[in-house]
């Protein structure tokens, strides 16, 4: 359940970077930044939902609304 | 017991992975490390409730007021969280971010324990003549 996201997320990071490589050497040195930013922009929204999803258990468990 | 096992196997893996990560996109490891903690952590949850149940507990059969065991359960998780926020900023070398989140953390918990601190001011100026 959360380990699947754990490896979504270590699996985009490896292909922005890839991507990003390829970019570079092709001379696209801007597209290379943005797949960077849209990369990041996506691992982003996982973590947000992720660390959502611990407050959420955090607070029912220990009674803090 | 069984599940600690496959708990400590998959911290370990996180952790390479980060690394490899990191070395790959440097902001994609923050992001990846402070997922890989909010995932231990999820793991942990389950676990944790069993022992805050317990705790529950054994707390009713006590002397201790049901409010304060709510107060140590909220200063618990509050701690928990505020450490977990504090220690994802200094991973990401953000030291400065760490110790504002550790300060509102403390300011939390000042709050929270003013009742008990006025509660036991009072106690003392009933004894002392």
């Amino acid at each position: 359940m959360q380990i699947q996201e754990l490896l979504q997320i270590a699996g985009i990071g490896v292909l922005v970077a890839v991507i990003g490589q390829i970019l570079t050497r092709a001379g696209r040195e801007d597209m290379a930044t943005l797949t960077g930013i849209a990369g990041l922009a996506i691992v982003l929204m996982l973590v947000v939902t992720l660390i959502a999803e611990l407050f959420e258990n955090v607070k029912s468990m220990f009674g803090l609304y | 017991m069984d599940g600690f096992w496959r708990f400590l196997g998959i911290a370990l893996g996180a952790a390479v992975l980060a690394m490899t990560v990191r070395s790959a996109h440097r902001e994609m490891g923050a992001a990846f490390s402070l997922c890989c903690g909010a995932a231990l952590m999820l793991l942990l949850m389950e676990r944790l409730g069993q022992a805050a149940a317990a705790i529950d507990e054994m707390a009713r059969l006590s002397a201790v007021s049901e409010g304060h065991m709510a107060l140590i359960f909220k200063v618990l998780g509050i701690t928990m969280l505020s450490e977990f926020a504090a220690q994802a900023c200094r991973d990401a070398g953000e030291e400065g971010i760490a110790l504002r989140v550790e300060m509102g953390g403390k300011v939390m918990l000042v709050l929270l324990s003013l009742p008990v601190l006025q509660q036991i001011t009072q106690l003392i100026m009933e004894l002392t003549p």
